[in-house]
């Protein structure tokens, strides 16, 4: 699972998951806080669909930390004022480049792939109660 | 006449802030920001879009601050975000990947993946509703769920322009990566190039843009009347690259309204084919009107015609900003003791020359 993948499962179904993981585990691996967690902006650049060209539409609002193990730094991005997940998410972040955990970690992503699994299902079949059906219309 | 430093007001000033504080406390309860941000959707998006800064909780907090004043609400997010270090750059970000959550097009009937009407007020009567003078604990009325087959994922859902390239209606622009001017970092100069065009756009007050857009249609611009070939409402993913070998990584969905406005013609040539042009409006939250302006006014600004307001990039781009018209309009009436006086006072000389 590459790091856009596992990233958007935790920040969109794992935030107490990754508080857990993050107070269980904090303990046994070393590791210093370079920056934050502090609020920051970032500028979301955009494609058009006209001339296929690029624009800024504005900033969002996020949540960083760095922490540091020796040589490697993980980072935590989170949407919001969030400071307890970002923190969480750069531990992971690290633990990835770390390879620690890796076994724990893949129990809690493959727990969240199937909440994500449920909750697009339902969420998709919520929306499509409001799909028009011509072919009703013409009963 | 030289200057005369003058001095207070202070005390006035004072009491005058803290009545203005206190005056939606007066006749009523606080409320809270949670309140706001649940039951003042369309507000939050409108306040976001023109602030240029997406964040929910922050827009809500402005908003009662500035007591629902949207302008004062603009002004307070502007002003906070530029208190805020921006710290990255996304990765491009297309809408080709937004969680659709209402999708239609007023141009065709069938297209791919159909008419999702999603939640829009579009087919509400408008009368008060007596029964929301009540505070509810819920939805008076469910949605009575079915299973409907559906053979799309709804984050991998066709454009109608993707439909009408295959039949050759459309033609695709090559991908231009060119990177983006930023006006927040660098003056608009004229002629403006496209992504300043599109960025001044996005930001622009809603009242404002709407108001130019229509009188573009109406009949000082292009004078006819747009199909939307698209509106699509949605959860847009955005991520960003370290640049540290470990990939993209995924910050969050933000709600966005994307328009493609299919135009008339303006460049069309009758011994060739006829293809479809756009209008791009797209806008941070739900608001459907902002982004239909903006397409129109997208597009006249790209084709612009001789005499035409609308279609010129300095009378547009520098007229629609929320904080800068209505801060130069609203400071008209704070003292301007001396530059009142040095007029009267060449009034009063001219007066007595004659």
């Amino acid at each position: 699972m590459d790091r856009k993948e596992w990233s958007a499962l935790i920040a969109r179904y794992g935030r107490q998951e990754a508080l857990e993981f993050y107070e269980k585990n904090k303990e046994t691996l070393d590791f210093d806080v370079i920056s934050g967690p502090e609020l920051g902006l970032t500028m979301v650049k955009m494609r058009e669909h006209a001339q296929n060209s690029l624009f800024y539409i504005g900033e969002v609002l996020i949540t960083e930390t760095k922490i540091r193990n020796q040589e490697d730094v993980g980072v935590g991005l989170i949407k919001g004022e969030d400071y307890e997940f970002s923190l969480s998410m750069a531990f992971i972040d690290l633990c990835f480049k770390l390879n620690e955990f890796q076994n724990d970690l893949n129990v809690l992503l493959n727990k969240l792939k199937e909440t994500e699994k449920e909750s697009v299902k339902a969420h998709t079949n919520k929306i499509l109660q409001t799909k028009v059906s011509f072919d009703m219309m013409n009963d | 006449m030289g200057y005369v430093a003058v001095k207070g007001g202070a005390n006035a000033i004072n009491n005058s802030v803290l009545m203005y504080k206190n005056r939606r406390l007066v006749d009523g309860e606080d409320i809270e920001v949670e309140k706001i941000k649940t039951n003042m959707r369309p507000l939050i998006n409108q306040v976001m879009s023109e602030a240029s800064f997406y964040d929910r909780d922050t827009a809500a907090f402005a908003i009662k601050q500035a007591e629902g004043n949207m302008e004062e609400a603009v002004f307070l997010m502007r002003a906070h975000r530029s208190t805020l270090p921006r710290l990255y750059y996304s990765t491009i970000t297309d809408t080709r990947e937004m969680f659709v959550e209402r999708r239609v097009s007023a141009s065709f009937k069938d297209i791919p993946g159909g008419q999702i009407l999603g939640a829009s007020p579009d087919f509400t009567h408008r009368l008060l509703d007596d029964a929301l003078k009540e505070v509810a604990d819920g939805p008076s009325q469910e949605i009575d769920y079915k299973e409907i087959p559906f053979n799309y994922d709804l984050n991998k859902l066709p454009k109608v322009i993707d439909y009408l390239e295959k039949e050759g209606l459309f033609i695709r622009e090559p991908e231009n990566n060119d990177e983006p001017d930023d006006i927040t970092k660098k003056t608009i100069e004229f002629p403006s190039t496209r992504s300043q065009r599109l960025q001044g756009l996005t930001r622009g007050q809603t009242g404002a843009v709407t108001s130019l857009g229509y009188a573009e249609i109406r009949g000082y611009g292009i004078a006819s009347h747009p199909n939307i070939g698209e509106c699509r409402v949605g959860q847009q993913p955005v991520c960003v690259d370290f640049e540290d070998g470990y990939g993209e990584y995924f910050i969050g969905d933000y709600e966005m309204t994307e328009i493609d406005g299919f135009m008339p013609d303006l460049d069309e040539d009758q011994d060739e084919d006829m293809h479809i042009k756009i209008g791009y409006g797209l806008v941070f939250g739900q608001n459907e009107t902002k982004a239909i302006a903006m397409s129109v006014l997208d597009y006249s600004l790209e084709h612009p015609k001789n005499g035409v307001a609308t279609s010129d990039d300095e009378f547009v781009l520098y007229h629609i900003d929320s904080v800068e018209s209505t801060g130069f309009i609203s400071h008209l009436k704070l003292p301007h003791y001396v530059t009142f006086q040095s007029k009267l006072d060449r009034m009063r000389q001219g007066r007595e020359s004659k």
